[in-house]
């Protein structure tokens, strides 16, 4: 008989990580449950906590590869409009969506908790800006990621919420726009939307203040 | 299925451990022990080899009640001979390394 430790925290951290495996894609999740149940063979903290940590590295890169290379051109491209009966891909679109509202997020939050005179969350991005180089490289680099990842977010969103289809009415063929209500969808948009006004407010300000001529 | 599979010294070392006993069932600590690969490379290998057919993959039954079924892997008729011509090709070039560098 092999090593078998069933302790009661090992217990209910394989229980936590089969449902971690839940937000694996379905092809995935064997694989996943695959490495959780061989932690029964594995002994000692470390060894197991090694085990676990290469186990969720691979099935995260490999979540990672499916949503670069299947999910994201699916919903990009509208393949799954083609799919009769096909359901959008909302939650997928929603979880990328908050991910790539996370820079924008961490960026606007840390601004205003600076002007309130709470720091310690901008500090790392005046560490940042204190050197000139990084400072000239940052005004030309931020720009582009913030508003980046908030319209690409937006957009994601919008195009699992708003499809245009073609409908047969009164004897002719006529476009009609849907919109599908989804809280999470509608979460990111507004969220996304939200940072996007912060952001082009201050930007405003900042660049195009009033100036009196005499 | 037919997939064509990378054959880095990671890999080849997988193939190995399943030769050396083609026909049984093996687990997945068991190869990471014999090969020194840690998890997060040796799945990796296990998933793309099982995508090219290479390996066929089954739950085993639970020996006791309450313990929970282990994944079990064994090689393929394709797999087989994959890894048979893989790691006889690996030998070749140990025994008459090419130089290409002066």
């Amino acid at each position: 008989m092999r090593r078998f430790f069933f302790t009661p925290i090992r217990m209910k951290a394989q229980l936590l990580l089969m449902r971690a495996t839940n937000a694996l894609p379905q092809e995935q999740r064997e694989w996943g449950r695959a490495v959780i149940s061989e932690l029964n063979e594995i002994s000692g903290f470390w060894p197991s906590l090694e085990w676990i940590a290469g186990g969720m590295t691979a099935m995260s890169k490999a979540a990672l590869h499916n949503v670069l290379h299947n999910v994201l051109p699916n919903i990009l491209t509208g393949a799954w409009r083609k799919q009769p009966g096909q359901e959008p891909p909302y939650a997928t679109a929603a979880g990328i969506g908050f991910i790539l509202l996370l820079v924008p997020f961490y960026f606007v939050s840390a601004s205003l908790l600076n002007q309130w005179g709470i720091r310690w969350f901008f500090a790392p991005i005046e560490h940042w800006l204190s050197r000139p180089g990084q400072a000239a490289a940052f005004n030309i680099i931020s720009p582009v990621i913030l508003l980046g990842t908030l319209l690409c977010s937006v957009l994601l969103n919008l195009a699992t919420l708003v499809s245009v289809v073609r409908e047969e009415e009164a004897g002719g063929m006529v476009r009609v726009v849907k919109l599908r209500v989804r809280s999470w969808n509608l979460a990111a948009i507004g969220l996304g939307l939200l940072l996007t006004v912060v952001l082009l407010g201050y930007a405003f300000v900042e660049n195009f203040g009033t100036r009196v001529r005499l | 299925m037919g997939r064509t599979i990378r054959l880095s010294s990671q890999t080849r070392a997988v193939l190995s451990a399943f030769l050396e006993r083609a026909s049984q069932w093996r687990y997945g600590y068991d190869l990471s022990r014999e090969t020194d690969l840690k998890a997060g490379t040796l799945y990796p290998i296990l998933m793309r080899l099982s995508d090219a057919g290479w390996l066929e993959a089954r739950w085993e039954e639970p020996s006791s009640p309450g313990r929970p079924p282990r994944h079990m892997y064994r090689l393929t008729q394709d797999g087989r001979a994959g890894a048979r011509a893989a790691t006889k090709d690996a030998r070749a070039r140990s025994t008459h390394p090419v130089y290409n560098e002066v």
